[in-house]
């Protein structure tokens, strides 16, 4: 395996972390935070990708784009859970899926 | 080399946050991830947004989440219904899908290097220009967002508290109709309950 495939499969891994803990977690903000760890891994692969095709300052300005997004993701996503706690009391995934309201 | 390590460490930082049972151990664990992150981004060369990477995702992700979960308080986390080894089982297939398309599609071709390597700003400011200007409104509109969620969230301190849990009867025609707020300060948010 190359050094690129490596790096490659290493952000892979790590885009798969955030996804196991987003299936698994049954609390909201350790899902915003499994989301953010995805990003994390993703953010890697595109730099990577823009090294190996000679176009590191567009693979910059998509990193950009992607923290960006990313962050108003997490603000708005951290603003609905506030807002979930104080209207239903838990954050528990699976207490929510069951109210009636 | 250097690259590899950083990525392995990020990702022990993840595990460390999705394995925290306290939410404020799980943003410490994220903070961590997301510098790993934007020192991993530096050694590929992206300096500028390895600095952006560093400010946002462990500055100030890390302080809203503190915020968020002293608001709502870091409820130590329930059984998850999935297994674990099931879920991850699935993640580690769907990884060996990707990688098995990646292997067997044809090999990247070395892109041609352009003449006049544009800059950083260069990308952002006329290549992209049109993408800058909607990623600015996507912030400024998040920050609205989450002003009006606090806002809808507030409740005035004269009046307790009331959980959503039943339908509301629809009012009779002859009831009068109390309209609604349309704005709710930030100062009668209530403090937040002190833990015993």
């Amino acid at each position: 395996m190359t050094g690129t495939a490596l790096t490659f499969s290493l952000a892979l891994g790590l885009v798969g972390l955030g996804l196991f803990g987003l299936l698994a977690s049954r609390h909201l903000v350790k899902i915003v935070i499994s989301l953010q760890i995805m990003t994390k891994g993703t953010l890697i692969a595109l730099m990577l990708a823009a090294n190996t095709s000679n176009q590191p300052a567009l693979g910059q300005s998509l990193v950009l784009s992607a923290i960006v997004v990313d962050t108003a993701t997490a603000v708005i996503g951290l603003a609905l859970i506030i807002l979930v706690k104080r209207l239903f009391g838990t954050l528990d995934l699976r207490e929510l899926s069951t109210l009636n309201g | 080399m250097i690259t590899n390590l950083l990525i392995i460490a990020a990702g022990f930082c993840a595990l460390g946050a999705l394995r925290s049972r306290s939410g404020l151990l799980a943003a410490g664990w994220l903070a961590g991830a997301s510098a790993l992150t934007a020192a991993t981004l530096a050694s590929l060369g992206g300096v500028q947004v390895a600095v952006l990477e560093l400010s946002v995702g462990a500055g100030l992700v890390t302080i809203l989440l503190v915020y968020a979960i002293s608001l709502a308080g870091g409820d130590p986390e329930g059984r998850s219904v999935l297994s674990g080894w099931l879920v991850a089982g699935l993640v580690m297939l769907l990884g060996a899908f990707i990688l098995l398309i990646i292997a067997s599609s044809a090999p990247a071709q070395a892109g041609v290097v352009p003449a006049d390597q544009p800059t950083f700003a260069t990308a952002i400011w006329q290549t992209r220009q049109l993408d800058t200007l909607l990623q600015v409104v996507v912030l400024f509109t998040s920050g609205l967002s989450l002003i009006g969620f606090l806002a809808t969230a507030a409740q005035p301190a004269s009046q307790p508290e009331t959980k959503v849990s039943k339908p509301q009867p629809a009012p009779s025609a002859s009831a009068p109709v109390t309209p609604l707020p349309l704005y709710t300060p930030l100062e009668s948010i209530p403090a937040p309950e002190a833990k015993q």
